[in-house]
């Protein structure tokens, strides 16, 4: 048994969450030790091109893919653990330990030990060429399959689904969609939106199977040759990617005593049952923004709760209390959705949801709660200052299309 | 150094930045910011959204696609994800023209 007697602050999970929660206590002035510790052998990296930019050019990997450069770590004394694994953390001792046996000293914990993806339990899941989606190292071995003309099964649509369909119809594979849902992101979307998107899809030339379920595979010499689908067809394909959600890494948060369901409970300053551990991240089951409790699996979420974590350890109480807000980007789509899209409000259209290019505004009690832009990024920017700063505005002149959002805006605020 | 033209000052309007493509630069943003005028790439560093569709308000340029922020005067990054600067660009007026110094080749 090795100790390594550091003290400071431990962060378990290095990616884009405990990247930027490592930068973080630095910028808010902490100064004490931080040990950084990922079971990846990469150093923070971004997820969301996995889906994207790395299937589609896998040799270019950009330098701003990474979530620092260079000599980051190093310069600001931040000590490196990465292809290690957490074994075990222990409160009483304050002690992390490795696999190995190495044990690491703290003073406070922060969790952002993330998510693992649900793997398909039906006959002939085991098969080679079906492939999940999470990481690096998943993101090229797809890569490598995804030639033109290869038949391509997506087993799953939602974002990462729906991404992966995308890419590979940009690579000249044929690809086929099977989703038990009535739409594509339904959870995400709604089903109006979500119906827009499965015609987006089959414009493009998608096979898209909805309200279809898988029952199995078939294969020969161990490898993957067709999917089973509810409705009894057999569908011939190349390669299968899985996309079905993803389970919280909160095991380790469990098995040290700290309140778990469906992942790591913390409040709105992001301190889990025990004040000296907070958890950020899709792990971290927070207050939402619009009442409730849940975990929120975005990019933006990972990335400004982790900013929160780092505050309050560095300083005190910081409140983190933001609206939902994820992009996704689908052949010459840019989406984004903001705040809650799928409760009963009234709904407000401007341009043409056949098209490729409007807005959808969520309004209840005079406030716009919810947003979806496509290909509107100008009105996202509006639109988010318009819903956090809960500025009223009249559904009638957020109706009227001639009315420009950020005007609408400014023109609140001037008399608001 | 010949000065290479951008483009005109009726171009740029307070908080909507103008998008310019002269030749031998980068894709560049003009902004206007307080009756001054500043130009920076247009790129993002972090993304490859173009930062004339992003949000200004007053000397700060917020990225369309990911929230991420820069200071249009020195081109330093102000919010996350963004952490690389923009290049900007000294600019000089010429009666209603808006120009930059040519790239030294």
């Amino acid at each position: 048994m090795t100790l390594i007697d550091r003290g400071g602050v431990i962060i378990i999970g290095a990616n884009v969450a405990g990247g930027r929660a490592a930068e973080a206590l630095r910028v808010n002035g902490y100064d004490g030790p931080i040990s950084l510790i990922g079971d990846e052998p990469s150093p923070p990296y971004e997820r969301p091109p996995l889906s994207k930019e790395m299937l589609l050019s896998p040799e270019e990997i950009p330098e701003s893919f990474f979530i620092h450069q260079g000599g980051f770590y190093g310069e600001n004394l931040i000590d490196t653990y990465f292809g290690q694994r957490v074994e075990k953390l222990d409160l009483n001792s304050k002690r992390v330990e490795l696999g190995g046996g190495t044990e690491i000293s703290c003073e406070k914990v922060i969790l952002c030990t993330g998510t693992r993806v649900r793997k398909l339990n039906v006959e002939g899941s085991s098969l080679k060429g079906i492939h999940y989606l999470r990481t690096l190292e998943d993101s090229k071995r797809l890569s490598a399959e995804l030639s033109p003309g290869k038949r391509i099964g997506l087993v799953g649509m939602g974002v990462i689904g729906a991404e992966v369909a995308a890419s590979a119809r940009k690579l000249g594979c044929e690809v086929v969609t099977v989703e038990p849902q009535k739409v594509p992101m339904a959870r995400a979307l709604g089903e109006h939106l979500g119906g827009w998107l499965a015609n987006v899809h089959r414009e493009e030339g998608v096979d898209v199977r909805l309200e279809t379920g898988i029952t199995g595979f078939d294969g020969l010499n161990g490898r993957v040759t067709a999917m089973f689908l509810t409705n009894g067809d057999r569908v011939p394909v190349d390669t299968v990617v899985v996309g079905i959600g993803v389970i919280p890494n909160d095991e380790l948060a469990k098995n040290t005593g700290l309140l778990t369901d469906n992942g790591v409970i913390v409040d709105n300053t992001t301190q889990t049952s025990n004040p000296n551990v907070f958890a950020a991240g899709d792990v971290a089951n927070s207050p939402l923004y619009y009442g409730g409790n849940g975990r929120v699996e975005t990019y933006q979420n990972a990335q400004d709760q982790a900013l929160a974590a780092a505050r309050n350890i560095a300083e005190a109480d910081a409140p983190y209390f933001k609206p939902q807000w994820f992009w996704t980007d689908q052949y010459d789509i840019n989406l984004q959705v903001l705040g809650d899209v799928t409760s009963p409000a009234e709904v407000i259209v401007r341009g043409e949801t056949d098209g490729r290019s409007f807005t959808v505004l969520h309004v209840r009690n005079k406030l716009v709660v919810g947003v979806i832009t496509v290909n509107k990024p100008k009105d996202m920017a509006s639109a988010r200052r318009i819903l956090e700063k809960r500025i009223l505005i009249s559904t009638d002149l957020l109706r009227d299309e001639t009315n420009d959002l950020r005007q609408l805006l400014k023109i609140s605020r001037q008399t608001g | 150094m010949e000065k290479v033209v951008v483009c005109e000052k009726k171009d740029v309007v307070e908080d909507e930045p103008f998008s310019a493509n002269p030749e031998g630069f980068p894709a560049l943003a003009v902004y206007l910011v307080d009756g001054e005028y500043f130009v920076t790439d247009n790129i993002c560093t972090h993304g490859a959204a173009l930062l004339t569709d992003g949000y200004q308000e007053g000397e700060e340029i917020e990225c369309p696609f990911h929230g991420g922020a820069f200071n249009i005067k020195t081109g330093e990054p102000t919010a996350f994800p963004c952490q690389t600067a923009i290049n900007t660009y000294p600019v000089t007026l010429d009666g209603d023209q808006i120009k930059i110094e040519g790239l030294v080749k």
